[in-house]
């Protein structure tokens, strides 16, 4: 049985990764070796309880919860390891331009939003799930759903009309604090 | 270009995963079962609500009774809706112990003189671990559960921390590091001075779901009867 859990999962990860890679770097905010580090650990974790999939009525529904469950804890660790600038400021700062460079404004203005209302607004208006997949996905109610995709609609409507800060000026923030 | 279009293009293109990535994956995937393998027999193996708290002090580096000075707030790093609801305890109330508030579905699976466990009615619907259902009925075993129970200060680990539950004295240790290796939610221990040498150990297993304010609020609403402290103390000779 452990070869055909192999097989299965060598199958359906060759079939699926890229989609989960694309759904993450949206939900990581364009940062690419977030989003591959969030499919990482979304696809150990369903390997895992790969027998429940299986017996999942909603496949596809389990496996937005299992992304979803695993970008809410990888957004903690990154906070934790924000603490220790050492481990992961130098190494985001040049990596995370690979895909942000391709629209900078809607990365920084999806990075603005917290991890559940930029989740809710990927499932729900890039994905045009249902508000009930995307409650489901998010383990909330519909009610929470609608609001967080209109207020994340919202928010990212006026980030994006923001006048761009310039980009790679990392001192910037600290002059401010200086004056 | 709108905001769709906009997100499709962040998103990047969907190109096929290499064979060393897939590799990578299926790699991952059985190393972290052999993990819970290795784990889950760890907790089958322990005997009583005691073994447990032994199980779960992974270090001691000293007397931890000392009252706090000043009562910071815990180490409250989430406060965002966990999909848990916390609903009041409608329950019989065990003997010797009061509970205010349990997750939704939670009743009280068993107790003896200083110690009691509550359990899901049934697991949840989308889990992270292949846990099986038998899991639930065996008292002994903690996995989705709070164990709730008297200890000295041997088993509290050196680094908790000072914080205020319930308006009472308390430590604070976070049982599952967020290291980069971890896949577990965070589980905590929670140990109210309810006695110069005695605590009440709130023990919430990783992966419930719960936020640090939800274990933060239901520890605070569970309290122990002076008799049964009484008793510990006399039976361990604090």
């Amino acid at each position: 049985m452990k070869q055909d859990r192999g097989s299965e999962f060598h199958a359906f990860v060759a079939a699926r990764r890229g989609h989960l890679l694309h759904t993450a770097r949206l939900l990581t905010a364009g940062d690419p070796h977030l989003a591959e580090d969030l499919v990482q650990t979304a696809l150990t974790k369903l390997y895992v309880s790969w027998a429940a999939f299986l017996r999942a009525d909603n496949p596809d529904g389990y496996l937005r919860r299992v992304l979803v469950n695993a970008f809410i804890t990888e957004r903690r660790r990154a906070w934790w390891r924000f603490e220790r600038p050492a481990e992961r400021l130098p190494e985001r700062a040049d990596s995370g331009s690979v895909t942000a460079d391709t629209d900078p404004e809607l990365a920084r203005a999806l990075g603005e939003l917290p991890a559940r209302m930029r989740a809710a607004v990927v499932f729900r208006y890039f994905h045009e799930l249902s508000v009930a997949e995307t409650a489901a996905a998010l383990g909330c109610s519909t009610g929470t759903v609608k609001s967080q995709t209109a207020r994340a609609l919202d928010k990212l409507r006026a980030a994006l009309e923001r006048p761009a800060a310039p980009r790679s000026t990392p001192p910037q923030h600290t002059e401010e604090l200086v004056r | 270009m709108d905001l769709h279009s906009r997100m499709q293009r962040l998103g990047g293109t969907i190109e096929e995963p290499s064979a060393a990535a897939i590799e990578g994956d299926l790699a991952r995937g059985r190393k972290a079962v052999r993990r819970r393998r290795a784990a889950r027999v760890a907790t089958g193996s322990a005997v009583g609500v005691a073994a447990i708290a032994t199980a779960f002090a992974l270090t001691v580096t000293g007397p931890a009774g000392t009252p706090p000075a000043t009562v910071p707030a815990p180490a409250l790093a989430e406060a965002s809706a966990s999909g848990v609801q916390l609903v009041a305890y409608s329950g019989e109330q065990p003997e010797g112990f009061t509970i205010d508030k349990v997750p939704q579905g939670y009743t009280v699976q068993t107790q003896n003189e200083h110690a009691l466990v509550l359990a899901p009615e049934q697991l949840p619907s989308v889990r992270l671990s292949d846990v099986p259902d038998s899991v639930l009925d065996n008292p002994q075993a903690f996995i989705y559960k709070i164990a709730v129970y008297l200890a000295g200060p041997e088993a509290v680990p050196g680094d908790s921390e000072k914080i205020s539950v319930g308006g009472k004295n308390a430590l604070f240790h976070l049982d599952a590091p967020r290291t980069s290796e971890g896949e577990r939610e965070p589980g905590a221990r929670y140990f109210i001075t309810v006695a110069p040498s005695v605590h009440m150990v709130v023990q919430f297993w990783p992966d419930m779901k719960l936020t640090e304010v939800q274990m933060t609020e239901i520890a605070g609403g569970i309290d122990v009867a002076p008799e049964t402290v009484a008793a510990y103390v006399a039976e361990r000779g604090y």
